[in-house]
């Protein structure tokens, strides 16, 4: 029986009809894919495939941290925001454009957790300014507003979505207090959220980082530990296990994937407490200490929000 | 008809019980197995006669549990000095409470 290769399993014999569909339909991977990260007004982005410094990439539409981005194939998403914003906006990757108007979440909040497929966008928790447990669900194809999807099992914010194609997934959070819930949904249904497991420990700020089968959190945040990654296997629920550490010890930054590696952006430096511009790359299959991958165009604190197009929701056998 | 503010736990198979129209706030540990493993607050549904592991009948009890231990919970966020914002129990209660119909 052939088996299909993934994005992050390129290898075996192909069909030139699955190819030429991976490709028609946006879900084959391009050697310049990006990732971005909004911050107050300003957009960076880097490619993913080409290790380097960030370069401009447009602006927001106006001064909002404590959001969360999300993307499809072709689409990155910001949403929420300081102030309880309910704004959803986005930008196409392939362009270097401002952000254009989606629609507005059912409840504005700032420090939600983002998912996706490839269909759907998945905005959960946050503060409004009370812990929320709402998750919103959009069609990332067509503008316009969020809809109810069910709640979280756990009413929290600032915690990484880890998706696969089928399965969303929240980790950690504070509720306040750091917490160890992974709770998780089916993307395309509605409903509420399930437990799926426990992370290694509570902990709060991680930027996420996936591939199909396998969801990294980078520079978690707990009174005892700081700059941990953990994973989690996607197909079986369980406790997630410490993975790696980041080079420098950060907390809230942004997080990205092109389903090889994850790429953390920017955070706050656990140390002093200080902005940073660092770039820092993991191997997904591996784990370890990231390794520095190039500077961000200026400082990012610990509530940006990044997006990449590769990521772990959209790789389902291309 | 009305509805309850109650401590609960998610089922044994992790899932909010059906009874739960809005829940999952202030997480209290216990010694159960995972992923029964906290005591939550939220809100039953319109007409439910469910108390889970107890009502919380006002405002005032409300805060009366989470002053048994959220003492030295913060909010997460910093102040213009960039000291910890201690959780504000009163608020909280009242947020909950909100929820009562």
């Amino acid at each position: 029986m052939a088996k299909y290769p993934q994005l992050d399993d390129c290898q075996g014999v192909w069909k030139i009809k699955d190819v030429g569909d991976a490709v028609k339909l946006g879900r084959w991977r391009r050697a310049g894919s990006r990732a971005v990260l909004a911050s107050g007004t300003t957009i960076d982005y880097i490619t993913m495939s080409s290790q380097g410094d960030a370069s401009d990439f447009g602006d927001t539409s106006s001064d909002i941290v404590a959001r969360v981005g999300l993307g499809s194939h072709t689409r990155g998403f910001f949403a929420g925001g300081n102030g309880q914003i309910d704004v959803i906006e986005f930008i196409t990757f392939v362009t270097t454009g401002d952000v254009t108007d989606f629609g507005n979440l059912t409840d504005g909040v700032n420090l939600p957790a983002g998912l996706s497929n490839a269909t759907r966008g998945i905005v959960g928790g946050g503060r409004d300014p009370a812990m929320s447990n709402i998750i919103n669900y959009f069609t990332m194809s067509t503008a316009g507003n969020a809809s109810d999807f069910g709640d979280l099992t756990v009413a929290r914010a600032f915690m990484p979505g880890l998706a696969n194609t089928t399965r969303g997934f929240f980790a950690g959070g504070f509720a306040p207090g750091e917490q160890n819930v992974i709770d998780f949904i089916t993307i395309a249904t509605t409903g509420n959220a399930q437990d799926f497991g426990d992370m290694f420990e509570s902990q709060y700020t991680s930027g996420p980082a996936c591939s199909s089968t396998r969801g990294v959190t980078m520079g978690a945040y707990n009174d005892a530990i700081t700059g941990t990654c953990d994973k989690i296997t996607f197909a079986s629920t369980g406790k997630s296990t410490r993975f790696g550490d980041l080079s420098t010890v950060h907390m809230g930054s942004g997080g990205a994937s092109n389903s090889v590696k994850g790429f953390q952006l920017g955070g706050q430096i656990v140390a002093d407490g200080a902005a940073s511009n660092i770039i820092d790359s993991i191997v997904i299959a591996h784990g370890g200490t990231s390794l520095d991958f190039g500077d961000l165009t200026r400082t990012a604190g610990g509530k940006a929000a990044a997006s990449s197009g590769e990521h772990g929701g959209l790789t389902d056998g291309y | 008809m009305a509805n309850k503010i109650i401590k609960y736990n998610l089922t044994a198979e992790g899932t909010i019980p059906t009874y739960i129209e809005d829940g999952g706030y202030f997480l209290k540990a216990n010694s159960n197995a995972s992923p029964q493993d906290n005591d939550i607050i939220g809100a039953t549904v319109d007409g439910s006669s469910e108390t889970g592991l107890g009502e919380l009948t006002s405002a005032a009890a409300i805060k009366s549990y989470l002053d048994t231990y959220t003492s030295d919970w913060t909010t997460g966020d910093v102040d213009e000095n960039g000291d910890d914002i201690a959780f504000n129990q009163t608020n909280a209660a009242n947020m909950i409470w909100a929820k009562k119909v």
